[in-house]
């Protein structure tokens, strides 16, 4: 008598044995991994550079290769009094309409690697809160193992602590001097905008993994991970998490696995899922299309999120997501301390009331131009 | 990506691939499956590869379980194999007998839902740890426990009946 323990091993012996003989999958692993990498080249350039048509076409450069339906213009009333904002200088802080500053400009590189024009290391020039003035990082060998393809550099809000995954699942936590203050080692998940995130406070570190989320406390050094497949596995081609206001909760995308899938098809947001920082549980779900746009996108009172939509930056309700205003210019946001709402990209900032109502428009100096990232914060 | 990390790559495929297609096989219990998703999985760690080469295989693996899991959630691309045609009575000889259990339970096997399903494979096939199958599945190891033994209880409710040869399975 043979027990069901024995036969089941035999049975998945069997199964494996039938498996069919390899045949080129390198090659197509190949074109299939060079499509990906174009896809997160492009998905990374939607999000930083333009998700919509703004107004100002004389700067705006094109993602390398589109991924998305060509959107609609969103209601974005082009205004003949666009105001120029001044040069950005190193040594006094590049405030922005509203209450908004900028705390860090990322630079992108490229290199030639084996004859083509591929992304180098990124040079990073942040805000010095405490000097009031700007400093290159010294990141670069540091760094040195990032990918430029998706990796962005977290700064903590005080400035004073930078984090970015430095190697495979390794996540470096690094002051402005370059000094390695802490490696935390999680499973690191793999995918566009999956980057660690720093609680409003700045005294936790979010970190998306495979098998969920992982939080470090900077008091303790001390890293909780948190399980929930669902929360990778569910999560959208661009899986970016953002805190909420309270520093308590951490939201996270869910895709619509009801729409049609594909490698060229972008990922139908079907919810945003709330989990506790505490212990990882599931608090509730909002539905919505869009993905929060990052901490800031979070109204200061809590009632109201920024999220990115294919067609712009939207305000939804933040219990119910139903819509409350008119649809924004992109591909970035904050809410301002006067619940005003701040879109910027690198080559336009744009003042909008509550509703989405345009209300001031101006032009970013052209050092901006070129595919630089700026990070804003209310100041 | 630098040519020494592209023979790497072609290096790794030619060396694991057939053991990737394997496992593939036993999760998905089709071939086409088997070899889209060993595919896709090694197309992801290409896109990534100067970054995860020096632990290719179980990045590999833990995208080819998770994936799986992943794809059988998505209700548009459930891909289950519904248990048909179970034979409802042994051979009269000892191998036929045995033949026939392992088809049941094959066929009971590819019923169970993909994570359960997954972590069988982990444990029989590539006779994993329950520590090693909860890290790859990245869950805890008392998931892992309690998948198995579900998966089991399962298996038992779903072929016992029909398994002459198996006595003491019950």
């Amino acid at each position: 008598m043979r027990d069901l323990e024995e036969t089941l091993r035999d049975a998945v012996q069997d199964l494996a044995d039938d498996a069919p003989h390899a045949y080129d999958l390198a090659g197509a692993a190949r074109v299939q991994g060079r499509r990906i990498r174009r896809r997160r080249h492009a998905a990374a350039a939607l999000a930083v550079l333009a998700v919509v048509a703004v107004p100002f076409v004389w700067s705006r450069p094109e993602p390398r290769t589109p991924v998305v339906q060509p959107a609609p213009t969103p209601s974005v009333t082009v205004k003949a009094s666009i105001r120029p904002l001044p040069d950005f200088l190193v040594r006094t802080p590049y405030r922005l309409p509203g209450d908004a500053v900028v705390t860090m400009v990322t630079i992108p590189s490229t290199v030639i690697e084996d004859g083509a024009q591929v992304s180098g290391p990124n040079t990073y020039v942040a805000l010095d809160r405490d000097a009031g003035r700007y400093r290159q990082l010294p990141f670069d060998e540091s760094l040195a193992a990032m990918s430029p393809d998706s990796d962005r550099l977290a700064m903590s809000p005080d400035g004073k602590r930078f984090a970015a995954e430095v190697a495979r699942n390794e996540i470096g936590v690094l002051d402005a001097t370059g000094r390695r203050l802490d490696t935390l080692n999680v499973d690191t998940h793999d995918r566009v905008g999956a980057d660690p995130v720093w609680s409003p406070d700045g005294s936790r570190l979010l970190m998306p993994t495979d098998g969920g989320f992982a939080v470090y406390e900077t008091s303790t050094g001390e890293v909780r991970q948190f399980a929930d497949l669902d929360i990778s596995s569910l999560c959208s081609d661009f899986c970016s998490f953002s805190w909420l206001p309270n520093g308590h909760e951490i939201a996270a995308p869910r895709e619509d696995v009801s729409e049609p899938q594909g490698e060229s098809i972008p990922d139908r947001i079907e919810s945003v899922i709330v989990y506790s920082a505490d212990t990882g549980k599931r608090v509730r779900s909002i539905p919505m299309t869009g993905v929060p746009v990052g901490n800031q996108a979070w109204s200061p009172d809590g009632s109201s999120v920024l999220i990115r939509e294919e067609q712009g930056i939207r305000v939804v309700d933040a219990i119910t997501g139903i819509p409350r205003g008119k649809r924004m210019a992109g591909p970035d946001a904050i809410y301002l301390s006067d619940g005003r709402i701040l879109g910027y990209g690198s080559s336009f900032a744009q003042v909008y009331a509550p509703d989405g109502t345009l209300l001031e428009e101006y032009r970013m100096p052209r050092q901006f131009t070129g595919g630089m990232t700026l990070t804003v914060a209310r100041s | 990506m630098r040519q020494s990390l592209e023979d790497e790559f072609t290096a790794f495929v030619t060396e694991r691939g057939q053991a990737l297609l394997r496992i593939a096989h036993a999760l998905t219990g089709d071939r086409e499956s088997a070899q889209d998703l060993v595919q896709g999985a090694l197309a992801k760690a290409y896109a990534r590869w100067p970054r995860i080469h020096t632990d290719a295989e179980a990045y590999v693996r833990k995208i080819i379980y998770n994936d799986r899991a992943s794809a059988w959630r998505r209700p548009a691309r459930r891909n289950e194999v519904f248990v048909a045609d179970v034979p409802d009575r042994a051979a009269e000889h000892r191998h036929d007998q045995d033949v026939t259990d392992r088809l049941t339970v094959r066929d009971a096997l590819l019923s169970l839902p993909a994570r359960q399903r997954a972590v069988l494979v982990m444990r029989y096939l590539e006779d994993r740890s329950v520590e090693e199958t909860a890290e790859a599945l990245g869950c805890r190891p008392g998931t892992v426990a309690s998948q198995a033994s579900r998966a089991l209880a399962k298996l038992r409710d779903m072929v016992g009946d029909r398994m002459t040869s198996m006595g003491g399975a019950r």
